[in-house]
């Protein structure tokens, strides 16, 4: 449908937002909603999770396509966008070891295994 | 002594038993001040939501503000509206608890939740527990706050199995997979990221120190050392604890984004 919709995700899912279904709820709302237009208003949103914007990040891209809608996001305070914007720089992140040559220590007897963890 | 950074593991193990049809006792009741902290940080009963009486557990939880420990949480796991929904409510809740008990400002805030939130979806996503544990205990005269987060899940190892990308040869591997952020989800950008940012943004943006153990193996890394470490036979932790030791004075040259991944 040719139109425009505002949906308030504080009202929706709160000022904190933490977890990935969150994310989840907040794109089948979208995907439900008959126009092509939708706006989320980030207004009064204090917090949103790694996790949170991870997970919106990469299916919000998808839904927009598979669906041809146009997802505009406004009103964000600069920690919701910063955060988006940290995890966009790096959804396609790949591994990189850096414990490959940490030592590893094996005990045998609770003495010294405690003489060990005193010494933290 | 019993530092308080292990009770969260010992209720979790004490749920687990209790669970497996094993009858625990505990044996405090002559010291008057351990038994009152223990009945008031839920020990090892813990704390947790009633189903359509979730109010009466948030309202209790207004109750610690004037404390400097939270009690210890059983959260629910789950993806499902109503288990998804405790949970985001519920960190919500003890985020601006903790934020409160710490007097801490928003950019101090911002770790601390970020700690809550990532190791409290591993235990959802990763463990396999139908519950995960969530304890905080804060010395003001020594400026740290010591936070738990664990289950008595399948532990890291387990969780690999079926991954078509990571197949870990034992436990110790399977550990050091997990805190490089090789994650246990078969998604095929390899984001698995909630260990292992943490515990560089605790350790060397906080410097604080982060302890990892699984079965019988550990994983302990401060700024002075990062070492795996492997217990003895007769013992073996049931699911993952995670314990944090987090510095409540931040450096001023501390960037929250330059760890987010």
């Amino acid at each position: 449908m040719n139109c425009e919709s505002t949906i308030s995700v504080a009202k929706l899912l709160g000022k904190t937002i933490h977890t990935r279904d969150a994310s989840r709820q907040l794109l089948d709302f979208i995907a439900e909603n008959p126009c092509m237009k939708v706006e989320l208003d980030f207004l009064d949103v204090d917090y949103i999770s790694r996790s949170f914007a991870d997970e919106f990040h990469a299916n919000k891209i998808k839904l927009a396509s598979e669906l041809q809608k146009s997802i505009i996001l406004t009103n964000a305070n600069d920690e919701v966008i910063n955060m988006f914007q940290s995890v966009a720089r790096t959804q396609n992140k790949r591994f990189k070891e850096d414990t490959a040559t940490r030592p590893i220590y094996k005990y045998s007897s609770w003495s010294q295994l405690e003489s060990y963890l005193l010494s933290i | 002594m019993l530092n308080p950074f292990f009770l969260g593991g010992i209720a979790s193990i004490i749920d687990y038993a209790r669970v497996k049809g094993k009858s625990i006792k505990l044996n405090h009741k002559e010291n008057y001040r351990i038994s009152s902290y223990l009945e008031r940080i839920y020990f090892p009963s813990c704390y947790s939501p009633e189903k359509e009486n979730e109010q009466a557990f948030f309202e209790g939880l207004e109750t610690y503000q004037g404390k400097t420990y939270i009690p210890i949480i059983a959260f629910p796991t789950g993806a499902d509206n109503y288990h998804s929904s405790v949970r985001e409510k519920m960190l919500s809740a003890v985020t601006a608890l903790l934020k409160n008990q710490l007097n801490f400002k928003e950019r101090e805030r911002q770790p601390l939740a970020y700690f809550l939130d990532e190791l409290t979806h591993n235990v959802n996503d990763h463990s396999g527990a139908d519950k995960g544990f969530l304890f905080a205990q804060f010395y003001p005269g020594s400026n740290y706050l010591d936070l738990v987060i664990c289950d008595n899940g399948k532990g890291v190892y387990a969780s690999y199995k079926g991954n078509t990308r990571f197949k870990p040869a034992d436990e110790i591997e399977a550990l050091r997979f997990a805190v490089n952020g090789r994650s246990t989800k078969d998604r095929p950008e390899s984001k698995g990221f909630g260990i292992s940012t943490s515990r560089k943004m605790l350790v060397h943006g906080l410097r604080g120190k982060f302890f990892i153990l699984t079965g019988r193996t550990a994983f302990i890394e401060t700024i002075e050392r990062e070492d795996f470490v492997q217990f003895p036979e007769d013992f073996t932790f049931q699911g993952t604890f995670i314990a944090l030791r987090i510095p409540t004075i931040m450096s001023d040259t501390f960037n929250f984004y330059d760890f987010i991944e």
